[in-house]
């Protein structure tokens, strides 16, 4: 089949996910096998016929397109939109597909605290547009909605695309007002076999170790106990992390059939003892066309186990606080039998002391997940009935199951505290599947181009579980292996409990886009949705979307200029409740009574009905500019958006009911800004250089909380967050306030420290009492006034030297490690944390000013040197590559905590999140808890041969 | 494929109804007789907070005479609550309050809640008419219970009768304390005859008609506290009709009604049926007894050490000139060795003295203060050296009303008492000494509860010994803030408390509560 510009199916809104997007720079580096010289490369998806099993309703047909296609194919969007490929992604050892264009999208943050290898990385696209839980973008991996990043391995990635606004997310209707991430993976190209082989090797160390007070000083403080060892507690459960990747990919085809299998291995080790994981991930893709190429038909499989060593993370807040006096092994220093308790573990007869040694040696805590997905597709080419009309069909389906388990033995005191040992188990499956069609319809006509499509999504999911827990052990030797074991069971004090739920999704789509000499571009699309979630007063919703570009370049002669593109949008996306039953009066078990002589179960609501629950909605303005010049080699693009969210669910109490109800009460009105500027080297010479630097602002204002009689919070205010001090009836610290910008952090005004040691606090209200509650201000602001990515590729003859800085401005967190062990004085019975702020004299901290600190960083997030080693044409090696990573190489920072990352969620998460949460709290910001794994550092080694 | 594509269309263009595994709605609930009792079953699941820490038995023990939580180096500091609630500095930001006020509400909430849902049935089904109001009176007394409580705590709270709230509706203001006396007092009246007089197991932690007139008695005994004007006779009419017709009997030992197995107690009238395995939540062991008290009772989790008995109490059962009785030797001061005092047998209100294992040997602890006068060796001391901030490890006699259960959990088994016979019976006394100072049943009735105890009977009555004999019987029940205030000693000095203002007689409406409703206004004297 010749392929001519007729045959190319233009833009919906997206012009392209293209395989072949990353040719464009010759000067890659990236580990991906199809970055190869462009004289080597193949017409990608030439076994595809016209009408293509891969396209989707959003993307562009990618059959045919040849290389060099990608710039012209970029000019069609209409959208806020980014489109990264192998050359736009981060190297080094990555484990997780958003590492790999973390700091490359403004406006896209993508935060992970920490540098635990078992916590997920957190994405905010645009600032707050929900108030639930899980409010982070839908991710779709190879066209299926709400995918689980679990089952793509970060080398089996051809693309990403981010949908930014509101107009191009309306396509995904009762999902998209968060934004949506398309990820595609790689299929085969119909050439000669290719084999590639990556591998890299990796030593992570840790990079951030808080100062605590050594032996000597805490042994001179008065009313110490000297228990007469001098024992460094972090040093004690760390070590360093070594890491293992291996990939290994065959690729190729003929005419009509193309394939691409590929098997990716990782073993990586935390510096925590005792936490990593490893990973097998095996992927499949084949398309085979029929009937003349009339029609195609694909297949994709891939499965994905992840056995995870979680360990226990939450040591690191005990090793923090534990006396640095005290030996890591001493039997005789609590109460009970010498020698019978705690396995030769020093601990004490003390309120929340737990040994940070034996924390992470003799708890176990593991997980096993699984991730299979599978998708069979099917395209057909109806060109003789109507010129330019193909019907495509495919059904989706993925797994997600995860096996939880924890054993805390008779010897701990951590997780168990009875002597007695603690086994649970729990196993949570998430099933999802998806069917789709739709019609296609591209015409031209001279130089107009149309496209219409039509169709139809039905997507259902269904999740189910169940657990038990249990101690009384006589024997540490099942571990959690023979629950049965659990004399718990028998006298009716051990845990079960089983459950399961369904959602479902049913979406009817339409969408038509014009253009007329490549100049004009116009795309209009709704999704007409409902959502089982939905009340039953409310259970469609609609939403549209339309922008539209004009090439002003091609209008006006410019001088200078490549390209000068206007872009603007408006649409409407969604947010359907975040769990299933929100509309539902829910009856739950409220624990037994006694009854007649006996216990039975009592009943009670615990969740009121609330039959007009819908969905949230945001509405959102996009205005968007691109230039291009010097021969397109510096490009700029500007994106400023208003978004007004509405309906936002929260839950409420009424007064008099002692149950809440979800509701569609709140409303939130955002704006903001992204700019990138980005250089590209023709990359001919011996040198060149590539470049960008991208920046992003998002500011969200709550502007009110209340529908009629039902409220959240009170009078426009409502005060969340929890802090790690203990007993302190105050300790509220996020303020959301009606007219206030989102991320307040608000509190008392420290004025200094009293004669008592306690201390003074400011009287902000003037009437000459300080009132712990009254004489509160806004203190700071969690979220960034700017975050920006900075990005730097320079080449000499085989040699690449990469950097990427990272960087976010102006945003606060609260430090509760110096809240909890640095400000508790020296009456505590724990260690001091020493930062630059210790007052000595302070006893009993609560929160104030003191503890919140501008985090404002800039860091060396990723710096690369690779080596194109040279290989003779027609040897048996295509390509060899070596590279040497270092990640996160330094942090200029004044924040005096473990990482001043940005929080966009409490994520202490780290016992047992089920599977079927649904995520974190997007209201619970701005606080760093004491728990913190501490940011690490990691140095790799990396191969990539291609034959 | 058109073909499949079709099939596909037609069988995916469902209906987006919700379908339920796991969880329950009114539209699968309700159905059966067992599921409504399952529902009348949560008004009574309310009441399982009452052994908890940190709310209202905590607030109404800790800001009187009885006990105290002092401040043992960084242990139980808890940002200075439980010395405000000891020294009588309550602030209105203090959690303690704020979880006070939510467990009543919580109570009364889940009340009206069933009564609405109760009164719909009836109206829906005629043929549930009958049941459905025998529940209503049930509730209602249910709930009039907790406006008692909540009028004892806050005084002037906001009177919520009903489960729905109109449109526009404001958010209840406070109602007088008086109005609220008087709905408890009306509310317990109109259902008296429809509340059940059995003593079994069908009525057992159920509200009965002696539920609600042990009510009637303690509110009208502190009328004149809580409305200016006093009701002496209609307390004693209350508690004669417990006393002379209502199945109840003290118990021969003062300790059965406290024992792990109370449930056969003749003496106790309502109480909320704790169970280690079916209805967790009583933890009196954890909150009182020492970390290394856990091999003592060889308990399954380690006790925080938190609460002790002012040792100024504790004398008032040992000292002869307080509490005349029979002498033998008892622990006093900072129990080096037993000394002569009083043998009241309520003393098992306490654990004091050298802790053993059950193996005889001395229980130890390794994290000992090292002021502690006896050292390593867990020892009770009834004295305490100060409140703060190092009180010490082993100070103060530990709450033992209770009987901890050996190899018990950190849920205990026993039957939290909220009224029995013992304190009708003194407030009986009470009443009728406050009508006639000579009274001889007045006198008779005390002296039944001292010879159960097995010390001297009095000769006469007085305020001193009528207030602290019932400090002695009623120890940690929840009474004793209550009775210092009707007997007017609640603003006077005692063990690290210095005169305090009157306003500190009620607590204050929680600042939280003020916050979340424009309506309410401040007790007096707090702003």
């Amino acid at each position: 089949m010749v392929v001519t510009k007729k045959h190319i199916v233009l833009a919906l809104f997206i012009s392209l996910i293209g395989e072949t997007l990353q040719s464009q720079d010759t000067g890659s580096i990236s580990s991906s096998e199809n970055s190869i010289p462009p004289g080597d490369r193949p017409v990608q998806g030439a076994a595809h016929a016209f009408a293509n099993p891969d396209s989707s309703f959003v993307t562009i047909e990618n059959s045919g397109l040849s290389p060099g296609y990608g710039k012209a194919a970029q000019s069609r969007i209409t959208g806020a939109i980014i489109v990264l490929s192998g050359p736009d992604f981060n190297n080094g050892l990555i484990h997780e597909p958003l590492q790999l264009i973390q700091g490359r999208v403004p406006g896209l943050n993508i935060t992970r605290p920490g540098g635990d290898p078992n916590e997920d990385f957190y994405s905010d696209l645009r600032g707050f547009s929900s108030t639930q839980s899980g409010s982070q973008p839908l991710i779709v991996i190879d066209h299926f909605p709400a995918a689980s990043l679990l089952g793509v391995d970060p080398n089996d990635i051809e693309s990403f695309v981010v949908l930014r606004d509101a107009a191009s997310a309306a396509l995904y209707g009762t999902r998209g007002a968060n934004g949506v991430i398309l990820i595609t993976t790689k299929k085969g190209v119909s050439r000669k076999p290719a084999i590639a082989y990556n591998s890299g090797f990796g030593l992570e160390r840790l990079a951030k170790k808080m100062e605590v007070m050594p032996a000597p000083e805490y042994r001179a403080l008065a009313g110490k106990t000297d228990f007469g060892a001098e024992t460094e507690w972090i040093d004690r459960i760390t070590r360093k992390g070594f890491s293992a990747v291996h990939n290994l990919s065959f690729s190729g085809g003929s005419d009509a059939t193309t394939y691409r299998a590929s098997v990716n291995y990782r073993d990586v080790q935390g510096i925590l003892n005792n936490s990593g994981f490893s990973q097998l991930n095996t992927r499949l893709a084949i398309r085979q066309s029929a009937l003349n190429k009339k029609a195609t038909f694909g297949i994709d499989l891939s499965r994905t186990t992840r056995d995870r060593e979680m360990g226990q993370p939450i040591a690191f807040r005990y090793a923090l606080g534990a006396d640095p006096t005290m030996p890591v092994y001493d039997n005789t220093l609590t109460s009970g039998t010498p020698g019978a308790l705690y396995g030769g573990y020093a601990e004490r007869d003390l309120y929340d002391f737990y040994n940070p040694v034996s924390i992470v040696e003799q708890n176990l805590n593991d997980k096993k997940d699984a991730v299979i997905s599978a998708r069979i597709s099917g395209a057909y080419d109806l060109n003789d009935f109507i010129k330019g009309l193909s019907l495509s069909v495919s059904y989706a389906g993925q797994t997600e199951s995860s096996l939880s388990s924890t054993y805390s033995p008779t010897t701990a005191k951590f997780g168990n505290n009875t002597n007695r040992g603690h086994a649970t188990r729990r196993l949570d499956n998430n099933t999802g599947t998806l069917f789709e069609s739709y019609l296609k319809l591209n015409r031209n006509f001279g130089d107009l181009h149309l496209g219409v499509v039509g169709g139809y999504s039905f997507q259902k999911f269904a999740a189910d579980g169940f657990g038990a827990g249990g101690g009384d052990f006589l024997t540490d030797a099942f571990t959690y292996n023979n629950l049965g074991a659990a004399l718990d069971f028998d006298n009716g004090t051990g845990e079960v409990f089983s459950y399961a739920e369904s959602n479902k999704l049913e979406a009817f789509i339409g969408s038509a886009n014009v253009s007329l000499s490549d100049t004009w571009f116009i795309t209009a699309s709704m999704r007409h949705e409902g959502s089982s979630r939905f009340g039953l007063h409310n259970k469609r919703a609609l939403f549209p979307g339309v922008s539209t570009a004009v090439v002003l370049s091609n209008l006006i002669e410019m001088p200078m200029l490549n390209q000068l593109k206007i872009r603007a949008g408006y649409g409407i996306s969604g947010n359907q409740p975040a769990r299933s039953y929100s509309a539902l009066g829910r009856w739950d078990e409220l624990g037994p009574t006694y009854q007649n002589g006996i216990y039975r179960p009592s009943y009670g609501l615990v969740q009121s009905p609330n039959p007009d629950l819908g969905w949230e909605s945001k509405r959102g303005f996009n205005i968007g500019l691109d230039i291009a010049l010097l021969d397109s080699r510096l490009k700029l693009s500007y994106d400023h958006f208003k978004n007004v969210a509405e309906d936002l669910i929260l839950n409420v109490h009424n007064y008099a009911s002692a149950a809440y109800q979800w509701a569609n009460i709140a409303k939130m009105r955002s704006n903001g800004f992204e700019l990138s500027l980005t250089y590209r080297d023709g990359g001919a010479g011996s040198v060149s250089w590539s470049g960008g630097i991208n920046m992003a602002k998002a500011r969200t204002a709550m502007v009110e909380m209340s529908k009629g009689p039902l409220e959240y919070g009170q009078d426009g205010v409502a005060i969340l967050g929890n802090l790690e001090t203990s007993g302190c009836g105050c300790s509220g610290f996020i303020r959301i306030k009606e007219g206030a910008d989102l991320g307040e952090i608000w509190g008392p005004v420290q004025a200094g420290v009293g004669e008592d040691g306690r201390q003074v606090f400011a009287d902000l209200s003037g009437d000459g009492m300080v009132d712990a509650y009254q004489d509160r201000r806004v203190l700071g602001n969690a979220m960034p006034d700017l975050t920006l990515g900075f990005y730097n590729r320079l080449r000499y003859e085989a040699f690449t030297l990469s950097i990427l800085l990272r960087g976010a401005f102006g945003h606060d967190v609260v430090n509760n490690v110096r809240l909890r062990y640095e400000g508790q004085g020296s009456m505590h019975p724990y260690n001091i944390v020493k930062t630059k702020y210790y007052l000595p004299h302070l006893q009993g901290a609560q929160f104030s000013d003191y503890y919140l600190e501008d985090a404002t960083y800039l860091k060396l997030d990723n710096l690369m040197l690779a080596w194109q080693v040279p290989v003779n044409v027609g040897s048996a090696f295509r390509s060899l590559q070596i590279t040497a990573t270092a990640q996160n190489v330094f942090t200029i920072s004044g924040y005096s905590g473990m990482d001043p990352e940005i929080r966009y969620t409490n994520s202490a998460h780290y016992h047992s999140k089920p599977a079927s949460t649904n995520g974190d709290n997007p209201l619970l910001y701005g606080m760093e808890r004491t728990a913190t794994y501490p940011r690490t550092r990691t140095f790799s080694l990396g191969l990539v041969v291609r034959i | 494929m058109i073909g499949l594509g079709l099939t596909f269309f037609s069988q995916s263009c469902t209906d987006l109804e919700e379908e339920l595994y796991s969880q329950v709605t009114a539209d699968n609930f309700f159905q059966t007789e067992q599921e409504f009792i399952a529902a009348l079953g949560q008004a009574y699941s309310s009441f399982g907070g009452m052994g908890n820490h940190g709310h209202l038995w905590s607030i109404n023990e800790i800001s009187s005479d009885e006990l105290v939580v002092t401040t043992k180096g960084g242990d139980w500091y808890d940002g200075g609550v439980l010395l405000q609630l000891h020294q009588h500095e309550f602030a209105p930001s203090n959690g303690f309050f704020n979880n006070a006020w939510g467990y009543m509400f919580g109570g009364v909430n889940t009340a009206n809640r069933l009564i609405f849902q109760f009164e719909q049935l009836a109206q829906d089904d005629p043929s549930k008419q009958e049941s459905s109001g025998k529940f209503i009176s049930e509730l209602r007394a249910i709930r009039a219970l907790w406006y008692y409580w909540l009028m004892d705590s806050f005084g002037n709270v906001p009177l919520v009768t009903s489960f729905t709230v109109a449109e526009g509706e404001e958010s209840p203001p406070n109602a007088p304390r008086a109005s609220i006396f008087n709905f408890v007092e009306n509310e317990l009246n109109a259902v008296l005859d429809d509340l059940p007089t059995a003593k079994d197991a069908s009525t057992y932690g159920r509200m009965t008609r002696w539920v609600a007139l042990s009510v009637l008695t303690k509110l009208y005994l502190n009328a004149e506290v809580y409305t200016g004007v006093p009701q002496w006779q209609k307390a004693i009419d209350a508690a004669e009709e417990i006393v002379n017709d209502g199945p109840f009997s003290l118990e021969g030992v003062y300790r059965n009604n406290f024992v792990v197995n109370n449930q056969n107690s003749t003496e106790n009238i309502f109480v909320y049926p704790y169970d280690k395995v079916f209805a967790g939540g009583f933890n009196w062991n954890m909150m009182t007894l020492h970390y290394a008290s856990q091999t003592v009772y060889r308990l399954t989790s380690q006790p925080w050490n938190g609460y002790s008995v002012v040792e100024e109490f504790y004398n008032s059962y040992v000292d002869p000139a307080q509490n005349p009785g029979p002498q033998g030797l008892v622990w006093k001061n900072l129990a080096t060795e037993q000394v002569q005092g009083t043998i009241d047998e309520r003393l098992s209100n306490f654990v004091v003295g050298p802790q053993f294992n059950p193996d005889g040997s001395r229980a130890v602890d390794p994290g000992f203060d090292t002021s502690d006068p006896d050292g390593a060796p867990l020892t009770f001391t009834p004295q305490i050296n100060e409140i703060y901030p190092n009180g010490w490890r082993q100070g103060g006699a530990r709450i033992g009303k209770y009987e901890f259960e050996v190899g018990g959990t950190n849920n205990m088994s026993n039957d939290f008492v909220m009224f029995r016979l013992g304190d009708i019976i003194l407030s009986l006394a009470e009443a009728k000494w406050r009508l006639n100072a000579g009274d001889a049943e007045a006198l008779s009735l005390v002296n039944q509860i001292r010879e159960r105890a097995g010390v001297t009977p009095y000769g006469s009555l007085t305020a001193d010994n009528l207030l602290a004999e019932r400090g002695r019987e009623m120890f940690a029940e929840m009474m004793r803030r209550q009775d210092l205030i009707r007997f007017d000693r609640w603003d006077e000095p005692w063990w690290e408390k210095t005169s305090s203002d009157p306003k500190y007689k009620l607590f204050p409406i929680p600042q939280q509560q003020l916050d979340s409703n424009e309506n309410l206004e401040q007790n007096p004297g707090y702003n």
